[in-house]
């Protein structure tokens, strides 16, 4: 990987590659997997720099070295270790992380004394079940060391397991989210299409 | 003196035990009984999502609505008869029927003396999490054959607002927790409805089978060697689940807290089938091949627990 794609790929996550570099770009994320790793790295990395990841995140995940040669450029000075501590691979994590962050700013109930002191509410646009155009879907880590066709066959039972999973009798919240997390059976090839495709196209 | 102080140090901790089985039965109830709408954060494995979710109460049974609002927005509806998934990245709908229409019977709830009998449940001190007080439970396996819990519960109601789920080295595998949720707005039906257009994907639909085809698809006759010790098996079925060409035969065994799945079926194509062990996040998974067919055990306990029952899963 050369410094251009770097350097590149930095400005894409800063959201400051200009458009027609952008779309070469995206179509040599969606095909390359070395470069898309990275790209979800330079994510990660900038989220931990802007102190974006929830408290309890950085708190419990373990500490994963990022290789060097992935490290964006950094001017001298900048403290290279602390934002290591936060780095890890994780699929979805930069940009969830954000959303976190944004739901935690959401409304709060209007519940009797319990109640919190309200919030103020940010404006903001209602959520959409639609995914934006352009968008590049961020692979999601789902069973470890198996092999797609074993994954569909794991998932299928996972949401039959989860309707009988929970603490005890207790139908809890839990095994439903790991379904919701529900990992793509082909997420290699289910990344080509998509990151070149737009909404409309999906329809 | 010494008589008093011990009488004193028996009377706390029968004091703690009561609490702690009305912490237990309070949070089974909330979880069922009551109305809330809410967003919380899930991470599993290295993997964070953060959903949304719709739960009412009521006479007609519970409903919920779960939508994930990162990536692909998955929805996931439940009432008392069926679970349905809609996962807009395979244009698929899956429909699973829910265990009260399955005909397992039901695990019993808030069974302390069960939970007892595996774990060391405290209440351990108290918290804030999406701005409401919450009392933490903690529940410390007293084995290594299960996985340790951390669950915070709202004061008042006993609304799990956030859990945690650690291995033996108490390093947290799974986490939820909400950031908001509110009890009092009120759950309308239009909240309960899917909000992912799905008019155009396939649907899968689960079939139960009835008892009289067990024998004639081979399901018949399994059993288990030895059970783990502190697991007992709470129900078996044969169904036929969606994507799989052939009837599995579904043990749930469970020890309380945790619940493991074991699915047999007639083997299919080497390409899919688990041999040895896999996992995501809190959940192991352990495959092998016994006779013709395909035995996957699946749960959230440690891979040597997984792995223990599925040897011992042996056909008469």
């Amino acid at each position: 990987m050369n410094d251009k794609i770097k350097e590149q790929l930095s400005a894409l996550v800063d959201g400051e590659l200009p458009e027609q570099e952008r779309e070469l770009l995206q179509r040599r994320l969606a095909a390359d997997d070395d470069l898309r790793s990275t790209w979800q790295r330079y994510h990660l990395i900038r989220d931990a720099m802007r102190e974006n990841l929830p408290e309890f995140v950085s708190k419990t995940t373990v500490s994963i070295k990022v290789p060097d040669k992935d490290m964006p450029s950094v001017p001298p000075g900048s403290d290279h270790a602390s934002v290591l501590r936060f780095a890890r691979p994780v699929a979805g994590m930069a940009i969830a992380a954000s959303v976190a962050m944004l739901a935690v700013f959401g409304v709060i109930s209007n519940r009797d004394s319990l109640s919190p002191a309200p919030v103020p509410q940010v404006a903001a646009s209602k959520p959409s079940s639609q995914l934006p155009e352009n968008f590049i879907i961020v692979p999601r880590t789902g069973w470890e060391s198996a092999r797609p066709a074993v994954v569909s066959h794991l998932n299928s039972y996972l949401v039959d397991h989860s309707s009988y999973s929970g603490f005890g009798a207790a139908q809890s919240i839990l095994p439903y989210s790991r379904v919701a997390g529900y990992d793509q059976p082909m997420p290699d090839k289910k990344l080509e299409k998509d990151a070149g495709s737009t909404n409309s196209d999906r329809q | 003196m010494r008589s008093l102080l011990l009488a004193l140090v028996l009377l706390t901790s029968t004091a703690q035990a009561d609490n702690v089985e009305m912490w237990l039965e309070k949070m089974n109830q909330a979880i069922h009984e009551l109305n809330y709408t809410g967003t919380y954060v899930h991470i599993n494995n290295d993997q964070i999502d953060t959903m949304q979710i719709v739960h009412r109460a009521g006479e007609e049974g519970e409903r919920e609505r779960l939508l994930s609002l990162n990536g692909e927005a998955r929805e996931i509806l439940r009432d008392s008869e069926k679970v349905t998934c809609i996962l807009p990245a395979d244009q698929s709908v899956i429909v699973g029927h829910h265990k009260a229409a399955s005909g397992l019977p039901a695990l019993v709830p808030s069974d302390v003396i069960e939970y007892g009998r595996n774990y060391n449940i405290d209440l351990i001190g108290r918290d804030r999490v999406a701005g409401y007080p919450t009392v933490i439970l903690s529940v410390v396996p007293k084995d290594r054959m299960r996985y340790g819990y951390r669950i915070w519960l709202e004061e008042d109601s006993g609304m799990v607002l956030r859990s945690d789920i650690m291995d033996s080295s108490a390093r947290v595998i799974e986490q939820m927790m909400f950031t908001e949720i509110s009890f009092q707005t009120p759950v309308t039906n239009e909240m309960l409805e899917p909000t992912v257009a799905h008019d155009q994907f396939r649907v899968i639909t689960e079939q139960l089978l009835s008892t009289e085809n067990e024998a004639s698809a081979g399901m018949d006759n399994w059993s288990f060697v030895k059970i783990p010790e502190g697991f007992r098996i709470a129900g078996h079925s044969v169904k036929n689940l969606p994507m799989k060409k052939h009837p599995v035969r579904h043990f749930v065994l469970s020890d309380g807290f945790a619940t493991v799945s074991v699915y047999i079926e007639k083997s299919t194509t080497d390409e899919q089938a688990l041999k040895g062990e896999s996992k995501m996040g809190s959940i192991n998974a352990y495959g092998r091949q016994v006779l013709d067919y395909q035995v996957t055990v699946m749960g959230e306990v440690p891979e040597h627990t997984v792995k223990q029952i599925a040897e011992a899963v042996s056909r008469k």
